[in-house]
C-alpha cells in the first residue's frame, strides 16, 4: 500500500492544531504557531540533550540522595540504599515503587531514546512501527521519575528537629533532578515521523 | 470533512464525514489524532471545583510529625520550598513548578480559554492562550508530587508518630478534580466552532 506524507504532497503540519497548510507558509493561520515540516535540528537536539542526561545519571547514582543526621550520627544514602532500605523493612511495594521510578524507569527512558535515535540514523523504517509504540510509552511514564524528587522534598521538610534528627538534601537531588529534566526535553524534541520518512520510496522500490 | 495528517508518521489523512464525539485514529501507525472532549461547560465547572480545592490547599498543613513531644507540620509549597533552605535553589523552583505552579497555571489557561468563548469571542483572540497550554502540559506533575507524599508517609511513620492533615485531602481532591477536567478538555475543540 502506497501512502501520501506531508512532504510527497507538499504540506506542512501544524504541531499544534494538527492543520494542514501549504509549505510556503511559515506560521499557523489558526493557532499562530511556526510551522515546522519536521522539528527543527531535532535529530541534533535530541542527541544533545540526552547525553547530557546520561552524564547527569551517574552523580544522580552515585552521590547522596539525602544526608539523616539523627543523635549525632550521619547517615547519606544513595537512590539504591533508599530501594534496599524498604526491602530490609519488608515494604516490598514501596520498595518496586521507588526502584521503578528512580532506577528502571529513567533507564528505561534513556534507552527507548537512543533505540529510536539509531533507528531514525541508521533508516532501519521497518522498526518505526514498534518504535513508535515505544515512544509513546515514553511519554506516560516519563514524568512518574520526578517521584523520588518529591518524596525527598517532604523527607527533608518534615524531619527539621534539631539536635534530634534532620535531613538534608544531598547532592545526588540536583544531578537526578537534571537527568530528568533533559530526558523529558530529549523526548519533546525528538520527532517520530524521522522514522517514518522516505519509507513510501523504499514501498515503491519494492513493487 | 477534516483534512490533516498523522503528527506521528507523517501521512496525509483526509475524513469525509467529520464527527467531532468520535475518536480516530492514523490509518497506518493506529496513533489518535482526534481525541473526543466533553462539552466546555462540564469542563469549566470541573475546573472550577478544582480551582476551590486548591484554595485550602495553600494554607493547610499536609502531616504532622512528632518527635519526643515535638510537633513539626509542612504546607505543601513549604514541603517543595525546604530545598531552598538547603542551598538547592534551583530544584526548589523546579519541584514548585512541576508539582504546584504549572498545574494550577494549565487550571487557569483552561478557565481563561473557556470564558472568552463563552461570551462570544473568537478562537482568534485565545490563540496565545492555547500555544502556552501546548507547551506547558508535559510539566504538570502534580499527580507525582501525590503519590511522593503517600511513599514518605510511610517511610516517616516507621521512624516517628505521624498523622494526616486535612491540607493532604484537599490536594487529593484537587488532583482528582484536575485530573478530569485535563482528560475532558481536548484544546483542540477550540477550533470546532460547533462544541462551544
Amino acid at each position: 500500500m502506497k501512502y501520501k506524507t506531508d512532504i510527497s504532497e507538499g504540506k506542512v503540519l501544524c504541531h499544534l492544531c494538527e492543520l494542514l497548510h501549504d509549505d510556503k507558509e511559515h506560521e499557523c493561520s489558526q493557532c499562530g504557531e511556526k510551522l515546522h515540516q519536521r522539528l527543527p535540528d531535532s535529530l541534533a537536539q535530541t542527541w544533545g540533550y540526552l547525553l547530557a542526561a546520561t552524564l547527569f545519571l551517574i552523580p544522580a547514582n552515585l552521590l547522596p540522595m539525602m544526608v539523616v543526621t539523627a543523635m549525632g550520627t550521619e547517615d547519606a544514602s544513595t537512590i539504591m540504599e533508599g530501594v534496599v532500605y524498604f526491602f530490609h523493612h519488608a515494604e516490598y511495594g514501596l520498595g518496586g515503587v521507588i526502584f521503578i521510578a528512580s532506577v528502571a524507569v529513567p533507564v528505561f527512558k534513556l534507552g527507548v531514546i537512543y533505540y529510536l535515535l539509531l533507528v531514525v540514523q541508521f533508516k532501519q523504517h521497518d522498526k518505526a512501527m514498534g518504535g513508535l509504540k515505544l515512544f509513546h510509552i515514553i511519554h506516560v511514564i516519563g514524568k512518574w521519575s520526578m517521584l523520588d524528587i518529591f518524596v525527598v522534598a517532604m523527607m527533608v521538610s518534615m524531619v527539621q528537629f534539631q539536635g534530634l534528627a534532620t535531613i538534608e538534601t544531598g547532592g545526588a537531588a540536583i544531578a537526578f533532578c537534571a537527568a530528568v529534566i533533559f530526558t523529558i526535553i530529549a523526548s519533546e524534541k525528538f520527532d517520530p515521523r524521522l522514522m517514518f520518512d522516505n519509507e513510501v520510496i523504499k514501498e515503491e522500490e519494492v513493487k | 470533512m477534516k483534512h490533516t495528517a498523522c503528527k506521528d508518521c507523517g501521512i496525509v489523512i483526509d475524513v469525509d464525514s467529520f464527527d467531532s464525539t468520535q475518536q480516530y485514529s492514523c490509518p497506518r501507525c493506529h496513533s489518535v489524532f482526534y481525541r473526543p472532549g466533553e462539552s466546555f461547560d462540564l469542563i469549566l465547572v470541573m475546573a472550577i471545583t478544582s480551582f476551590l480545592f486548591f484554595i485550602p490547599t495553600t494554607f493547610l498543613p499536609i502531616m504532622t510529625i512528632e518527635i519526643m513531644g515535638q510537633h513539626h507540620s509542612v504546607t505543601l509549597l513549604e514541603a517543595v520550598w525546604y530545598f531552598a533552605k538547603d542551598g538547592y535553589m534551583i530544584i526548589a523552583i523546579i519541584a514548585a513548578g512541576a508539582g504546584i505552579v504549572i498545574p494550577l497555571t494549565l487550571l487557569v489557561l483552561i478557565m481563561m480559554i473557556i470564558f472568552p468563548l463563552k461570551f462570544g469571542a473568537s478562537s482568534q483572540s485565545i490563540r496565545a492562550l492555547y500555544r502556552y497550554y501546548e507547551h506547558l502540559t508535559p510539566w504538570a506533575m502534580a499527580e507525582v508530587y501525590l503519590i511522593g507524599m503517600f511513599v514518605s508517609i510511610v517511610k516517616l511513620g516507621g521512624m516517628a508518630g505521624l498523622h494526616i492533615d486535612y491540607g493532604l485531602y484537599s490536594f487529593g481532591f484537587f488532583i482528582m478534580a484536575f485530573f478530569i477536567t485535563v482528560i475532558w478538555f481536548n484544546p483542540d475543540d477550540i477550533w470546532n466552532q460547533n462544541e462551544i
